[in-house]
C-alpha cells in the first residue's frame, strides 16, 4: 500500500511530463505548419496589347483620289477629287480631325500675297460614296471646311462634323476641292506683276 | 492558431498591396503614356497644281503668212504707226489658255474701222473668214466676243486697221478674267 501510494506522485509527474511534452511537439508541428504557409505564392500573367490609329486614304469610285495634278487652272475653275478617309487601325478614332497643308514652292498661289488671289480648298463629306463622274452626293452632305485660302494653313485647320470613325472599317468619303480665285488682265502678251499667271506648285 | 493564421497572412497582405501598387503604377505609367503619346494618325498626300496664262501680242505689220514677232513675250507690241490709212498687224495667242474675246484700246484722232481675217492677207485682200471688229470709231476701248479670234494657244488671226484719212495710230490688246471675262469659261472637273 504504501509503495503504491509511493508511485502515483511518480505517474503524475510522468504524465505532465508527457503532456507538455507533446504540447511542444504540437506547438511546433503547428509553427512549422504556419512557417510553410508563409512561403507559399502564387502567379499570374497579364498580357498587354496595345491597340493602333492608322489613317489611310483612298478614294471612292473611279476617282483619283489623293495625290491629284491639275495642269493650266483658270480662274474658278474647280478641281474636284473623291478621297476616302480610312481607318485601318484597332482603335476608333475620335471626332476631331484637322487638316494641314503646306506647299512648294511658295508662292502667290499659296501664300495670300496677292490680296484676294490664289488657291483655295474646301471639304464636304458624303455619308455614302460620292458619285464621282457627276460629283454629287446621293445621300446625307456635310460641309467639313468652307472654302479656306491655302494662306490660312500656316497652321492645321480644324475640320467641322468629322465623326469618329469606327475602328478597322471605318470610312469617310470625301470631296476635296481646289479653286483658283483670281481677278487679272494681261496686256500685250505681258504679264500684270505681280501675278498668280504661269506658276505652279505642290501642295502637301 | 486563429492568432497564428492571422499573423501568418500579414505578408501575404503585403505583398498582395505591392502587387496591386505596381499594377496601378503600370496603368498609370500607361494611361500617362496614353496620353502624352496623344495617338494621332497622319495621312498626307500632295497635289500638283499649275496655272494657266492669258494673253496675247499684237504684232507689227505683216501680210505675210508668217508674222515678224512670235517671241514671248513678244518685243514688237503694242502695234503702233502713222501716216498711212491701212494698216496691218497681226494678233497672236501668247497663253496656255483659251480665250473668248479681246479688249481693244484703240488711239486714233481719226474715224477707224479694225477687220480680222483668219488668213494672211494678200494685197489688201481676206481669203478666209473676214469680221469687223469695230468700226468707225476714235479713241476708246472695244470688247470683241465673237467674230474671228486667235481663240486657242498659239493661234494667230491678221488685222487690217483702215483710217478715214491719214494719221497716228495706236492698238493695245488686253485678256481679263474679271467682270469681263475674256478667258474661257471656268470649268469643273470631276476626277
Amino acid at each position: 500500500m504504501r509503495t503504491k501510494h509511493k508511485l502515483i506522485p511518480r505517474s503524475k509527474t510522468a504524465r505532465r511530463l508527457l503532456a507538455t511534452g507533446f504540447a511542444a511537439s504540437v506547438l511546433g508541428l503547428t509553427g512549422a505548419g504556419v512557417y510553410a504557409g508563409l512561403t507559399a505564392s502564387t502567379t499570374g500573367t497579364s498580357v498587354v496589347t496595345s491597340g493602333t490609329l492608322l489613317m489611310t486614304l483612298g478614294h471612292d469610285g473611279t476617282s483619283t483620289g489623293l495625290p491629284e495634278t491639275i495642269t493650266a487652272m483658270a480662274p474658278s475653275d474647280v478641281y474636284n477629287v473623291y478621297p476616302t478617309l480610312n481607318n485601318t487601325g484597332t482603335l476608333a478614332s475620335a471626332a476631331g480631325v484637322t487638316l494641314a497643308a503646306s506647299a512648294s514652292p511658295v508662292n502667290a498661289l499659296t501664300n495670300g500675297s496677292i490680296p484676294g488671289e490664289g488657291l483655295s480648298v474646301s471639304l464636304n463629306m458624303c455619308s455614302v460614296a460620292w458619285t464621282v463622274t457627276t460629283g454629287t452626293c446621293s445621300a446625307t452632305q456635310t460641309t467639313l471646311l468652307a472654302s479656306t485660302t491655302l494662306s490660312s494653313f500656316s497652321s492645321a485647320q480644324s475640320l467641322s462634323n468629322v465623326p469618329a470613325l469606327a475602328a478597322t472599317n471605318g470610312i469617310a468619303h470625301l470631296q476635296f476641292s481646289l479653286t483658283l480665285v483670281g481677278s487679272e488682265t494681261s496686256t500685250n502678251g505681258t504679264l500684270p506683276s505681280p501675278t498668280i499667271q504661269g506658276l505652279n506648285t505642290t501642295i502637301t | 492558431m486563429s492568432e497564428h493564421l492571422s499573423r501568418a497572412m500579414t505578408p501575404e497582405k503585403a505583398a498582395v498591396k505591392k502587387a496591386a501598387l505596381l499594377v496601378a503604377l503600370a496603368v498609370g505609367l500607361f494611361a500617362a503614356s496614353g496620353c502624352y503619346t496623344n495617338l494621332q494618325a497622319i495621312s498626307t498626300s500632295s497635289s500638283v497644281s499649275s496655272v494657266a496664262a492669258w494673253g496675247v501680242v499684237p504684232t507689227s505689220t505683216s501680210v505675210a503668212s508668217t508674222p515678224p514677232c512670235l517671241s514671248s513675250p513678244s518685243s514688237c507690241g503694242p502695234f503702233s504707226s502713222s501716216g498711212s490709212s491701212t494698216y496691218y498687224f497681226n494678233i497672236w495667242n501668247t497663253a496656255t489658255v483659251a480665250v473668248t474675246g479681246l479688249s481693244y484700246v484703240l488711239t486714233s484722232t481719226t474715224n477707224t474701222w479694225l477687220f480680222a481675217c483668219s488668213v494672211a492677207w494678200v494685197n489688201g485682200a481676206c481669203w478666209g473668214t473676214l469680221t469687223l471688229e469695230f468700226g468707225p470709231v476714235t479713241s476708246g476701248t472695244y470688247l470683241v466676243s465673237g467674230g474671228v479670234l486667235p481663240t486657242n494657244p498659239g493661234a494667230e488671226v491678221y488685222m487690217e486697221a483702215v483710217l478715214s484719212t491719214p494719221s497716228a495710230i495706236n492698238v493695245s490688246i488686253s485678256v481679263s478674267s474679271g467682270s469681263t471675262r475674256q478667258i474661257r469659261a471656268a470649268a469643273t472637273t470631276n476626277a
